[in-house]
């Protein structure tokens, strides 16, 4: 009885919960790209999720190279003198401090060279369903990050720009590399604009709307932001063309960007934003 | 209150692993979806109503966390729990090797079936990621039949 009874209850729950979800799906027509309160909701509860097994896998790398390790050498060296021991452990120390003091350091000399507040942030997260398409941060609008914010790496190349949902400390940055992503650009020695679009799948790009009639355009090229996007600011370097083919109308233009996914752990967000009129 | 609480905790865990894994072997995520494998042991373990619960909560996070449109991963999740909890209850799937076919179904379809809505609702096709994801049943599959099987015998061990 109760099994007959729980059959028609159980169709019932999942007639409910997927008519939710289509009513979700389709609030999301008039929203467009904004995300809803409710996706931004369950974001800002599960993105410190993302903050605190970044700071765990920290924490065990760092029981482990700094006490497991070293008490392994220490009892492989336990012939050598006291004093020898001592001074090896203490610059193996200083030396990745200093690794890692150079690494911020060096972005932001690098990006204080562009003249820009900037505000840097690590990443604490990659695109769940996409990992080209976007990444989540630890900076959000506490420090003043908001929605189409410029991001670069940490050499002051375009990595993409700051999207909805941004919660107080961390936020969601879109990649150049994602497909429904936009950025006005020029190559720098033929001044040919277009507009730069991830392809979705590879970490490659596509640069859109060069006539098919333009043979200026050549490989090895290099292109930057032209600001012409009101988004991000002329001349920040973006990728290189890889290849160079023709469709009808258009080039079919393939570029290789600057963003390097295995050093993407350190990224800096423009906080003044001027576009074309900078 | 013990099935809801470990539906939870396997959620949380779920999270907590991919965060684990996108950061140490970012390639490895296409290969592997957590989730899923919490989704398809929730449901044979909890039933339909349970799985198809833990399919919607398991969509929410995924979505919230990818760009695109909200309630795709949760409807597809969604119908895997209820077939998981529903489907269970019909036929003998007891042994290990049998476990693992059922599961291994289970989250080929709603690969298949995530990838057919996404493309309905994003107009082209998911990306290919070298064939990573085709992987994702057979390695989602083993995941699940291994967790079920251990859960099992934890269980019978302790006389519950």
């Amino acid at each position: 009885m109760s099994r007959a009874r729980s059959r028609p209850k159980g169709a019932l729950v999942l007639g409910g919960l997927l008519f939710i979800q289509l009513v979700l799906l389709s609030l999301q027509v008039p929203l467009g790209d904004r995300p809803s309160v409710f996706e931004k909701a369950v974001f800002a509860a599960f993105a410190p999720l993302q903050r605190s097994v970044r700071a765990v896998r920290r924490g065990v790398l760092n029981v482990w190279n700094r006490y497991v390790f070293l008490r392994g050498v220490e009892a492989a060296n336990r012939s050598l003198q006291d004093e020898v021991v001592r001074l090896r452990e203490e610059n193996t120390l200083l030396r990745n401090g200093l690794a890692g003091l150079e690494d911020r350091a060096a972005a932001e000399g690098v990006l204080r060279s562009l003249g820009r507040a900037f505000r840097l942030g690590s990443v604490i997260g990659v695109d769940m369903g996409n990992p080209y398409k976007s990444v989540v941060i630890d900076a959000g609008a506490a420090e003043g990050i908001r929605p189409d914010m410029p991001v670069l790496d940490k050499w002051g190349r375009l990595v993409g720009k700051v999207v909805a949902p941004v919660s107080a400390g961390e936020a969601v940055v879109q990649l150049v590399t994602d497909e429904n992503s936009g950025v006005a650009v020029a190559t720098v020695t033929s001044r040919i604009m277009g507009v730069l679009a991830g392809d979705g799948a590879n970490g490659r790009c596509r640069l859109k709307y060069v006539p098919a009639t333009n043979e200026t355009v050549k490989e090895g090229e290099e292109l930057v932001t032209s600001g012409l996007d009101d988004v991000f600011p002329a001349g920040l370097p973006v990728g290189i063309v890889a290849s160079v083919g023709s469709d009808i109308l258009f080039k079919r233009i393939s570029v290789s960007p600057y963003l390097d996914f295995r050093d993407l752990r350190l990224v800096a967000v423009l906080l003044e934003v001027r576009g074309r009129g900078d | 209150v013990r099935r809801t609480i470990e539906i939870g905790a396997g959620l949380l865990a779920a999270f907590l692993a991919h965060s684990f894994l996108v950061q140490v072997l970012p390639g490895a995520a296409e290969a592997v979806d957590f989730f899923v494998v919490v989704v398809l042991v929730g449901g044979i373990v909890a039933g339909e109503t349970a799985g198809a619960v833990t399919g919607a909560v398991s969509g929410l996070i995924v979505d919230s966390f990818s760009l695109g449109v909200f309630g795709v991963a949760g409807i597809a999740l969604t119908v895997a729990g209820f077939a998981a909890g529903f489907v269970s209850r019909k036929i003998h799937v007891l042994t290990l090797g049998r476990l693992y076919a059922f599961f291994f179904v289970l989250a080929g379809a709603e690969s298949a079936f995530r990838a057919g809505l996404s493309s309905v609702v994003y107009g082209e096709n998911l990306p290919w990621f070298r064939g990573l994801p085709l992987l994702q049943p057979f390695l989602d599959a083993g995941l699940a039949a291994g967790l079920y099987f251990t859960r099992r015998r934890l269980l019978a061990r302790h006389g519950r």
